[in-house]
C-alpha cells in the first residue's frame, strides 16, 4: 500500500464531506488528500457522486388498480397466444418420404422401414416406421431442434398417437428426443408433439403397409 | 438457486434473476409474471409522468407496454435486453398515445379532457436522448440492487437516497427506530454492501 492511500479517509468521514455534513479541520484535512488525487478515495468519491445524480431521477409507483389490471393480462395474453399456437399445428412439411424416394437401384418393398421426415417450426421430426407387414406396426422417431445443437429442448417432451381424434397412446421423449411407439395397429394416425410454447402436429401419419 | 416452480413463496421469486422469472412465465407460473410487474413497475410508469403525460395516460402506457411485454418474453431474458426494451417501448407508447390525443385534439377539447398536450413540449422529452435511456437503466439497476439489501439496509437506503419527501436524519431515526448517531455508520456499511451488489453493473 503506498504512502498515499495508508492515510485514506475512511468511507463514513468521505461520505459526511461529499455530503457536506463536516465542517473545520477535517473537512480541510479530507479535501487535501482528495487534492492530492489518491486513486482510492477518488474512484469511491466518484462511485458516491454518479449514485447521488442516478438516484436524483425520482420513480413513481402505480396506482394499484394499474398494477392489477397488469396482471390480470397474464392469463388474457397467454389465452390469446396458446390459440395463435394452435394455428401451427397443421404446418408440418413432408421433407422426405423412402417410400416415394427408395434408395437408387432398389425396389421398396412393403418389408422394409419407412423412413419419414418432417419439418415443422423450429423442428425436424424423423421417424422411421417397421414392421408394417401385417396387423400392427412400431414407430419410432426422434425430434431435433434447428436452432439448438444440443438436445435440451426436445427432451422429456409429451408425445401423443391419436387416431380419428380420439387419443390411442401417448409417451416422453428421452434426453435425445427419442420416442418409440410399439405394436400400433396399422392405420394412420395424428402425431402430436407438445414442445416448448408450441403444439407441433404431423397429420395422416401412415403407419400401414405400403400397397 | 431454487428451480423456479408454481410452489415459490413471493420472497423466492424475488431472488430469481430475469431469465428465470422469462421462463416461469412461458411455463404458465403467474406469480412470475407479478414479479417482473413488481421490479419494473416504477421504470414503466415513471417515463410518460417524467415526460409531463397524465396519470391516465400513463396507466394507459403502462397497460400497452405490459402487454407488448408478455409477448416478446421469450427473447428478453437477461436484465440489461429486459431494461433497454422497456425504456425503448416506453418512450414509444408515450409518444404514440400523445400523437393520437393531438389527432383527437378538437373533440377532447370539446369534452374538456386536458389530456391534450403540446406536442412540442414533449417533444424536447420524448424520444429520450442516449444518456437519459443511460441514466433509467442505471436507475432500475440501482433499484434491482437496494432491493436485494437485507431489511435494515433496504429501508435506511430508501430513506436517504430514494424517497420523494427526503427526510431528516432526524425523522429517519424516527421512522426506522434507529438512533441518531447510528444512521452515518449504517449508512457507510450498507452504501459498502450496494457497491458490491453494484459492482460490474453501475
Amino acid at each position: 500500500m503506498g504512502d498515499m492511500e495508508k492515510e485514506c479517509v475512511s468511507f463514513e468521514p468521505l461520505l459526511d464531506y461529499l455530503d457536506k455534513r463536516i465542517s473545520g479541520a477535517e473537512q480541510q484535512h479530507i479535501a487535501a488528500h482528495l487534492a492530492s488525487r489518491c486513486a482510492r478515495c477518488l474512484a469511491r468519491r466518484n462511485w458516491y457522486v454518479d449514485f447521488k445524480q442516478t438516484t436524483q431521477l425520482a420513480t413513481v409507483e402505480p396506482p394499484d388498480w394499474v398494477l392489477r389490471r397488469a396482471a390480470r393480462l397474464f392469463e388474457t395474453v397467454r389465452r390469446d397466444e396458446t390459440a395463435v399456437t394452435r394455428l401451427v399445428q397443421g404446418v408440418a412439411q413432408l421433407l422426405f418420404d423412402s417410400f416415394a424416394q427408395p434408395l437408387a437401384g432398389r425396389r421398396a418393398m412393403p418389408s422394409m422401414g419407412r423412413q419419414l421426415l418432417y419439418a415443422v417450426e423450429a423442428f425436424n421430426v424423423d421417424l422411421q416406421i417397421t414392421g408394417a407387414t401385417g396387423a400392427n406396426a412400431n414407430l419410432y422417431g426422434q425430434i431435433l431442434s434447428v436452432a439448438e445443437a444440443g438436445f435440451a429442448s426436445v427432451a422429456d417432451l409429451e408425445v401423443k398417437l391419436s387416431r380419428g381424434g380420439k387419443l390411442y397412446q401417448t409417451t416422453r421423449t428421452n434426453a435425445l428426443g427419442e420416442f418409440t411407439f410399439t405394436e400400433v395397429r396399422c392405420d394412420t394416425y395424428e402425431l402430436g408433439i407438445a414442445a416448448k410454447n408450441v403444439q407441433l402436429t404431423i397429420a395422416d401419419l401412415p403407419l400401414t403397409p405400403k400397397n | 438457486m431454487k428451480q423456479a416452480d408454481a410452489n415459490l413463496t413471493p420472497e423466492e421469486w424475488q431472488q430469481c434473476d430475469v431469465g428465470q422469472l422469462v421462463e416461469a412465465c412461458l411455463d404458465g407460473h403467474g406469480a412470475a409474471w407479478e414479479e417482473l410487474l413488481r421490479r419494473y413497475q416504477r421504470l414503466i410508469y415513471s417515463i410518460p409522468i417524467h415526460a409531463g403525460m397524465s396519470h391516465a395516460d400513463a396507466a394507459e402506457v403502462f397497460q400497452t407496454v405490459c402487454i407488448k411485454l408478455l409477448k416478446k418474453l421469450s427473447t428478453l431474458r437477461e436484465q440489461e435486453k429486459l431494461a433497454k426494451w422497456i425504456i425503448t417501448t416506453t418512450t414509444r407508447e408515450s409518444w404514440r398515445l400523445a400523437r393520437r390525443h393531438r389527432a383527437d385534439r378538437t373533440s377532447a377539447a370539446a369534452k374538456g379532457n386536458a389530456d391534450v398536450y403540446e406536442l412540442k413540449d414533449l417533444a424536447a422529452r420524448l424520444p429520450l436522448q442516449d444518456e437519459e435511456q443511460i441514466i433509467w437503466q442505471r436507475r432500475q439497476i440501482i433499484s434491482e440492487a437496494v432491493a436485494a439489501l437485507n431489511d435494515k439496509c433496504r429501508d435506511l437506503i430508501t430513506l436517504l437516497f430514494l424517497s420523494a419527501d427526503e427526510p431528516s436524519y432526524e425523522e429517519i431515526s424516527e421512522r426506522l427506530q434507529m438512533p441518531l448517531s447510528s444512521i452515518g455508520p449504517t449508512r457507510a456499511r450498507c452504501l459498502e454492501k450496494l457497491k458490491k451488489k453494484l459492482a460490474g453493473k453501475f
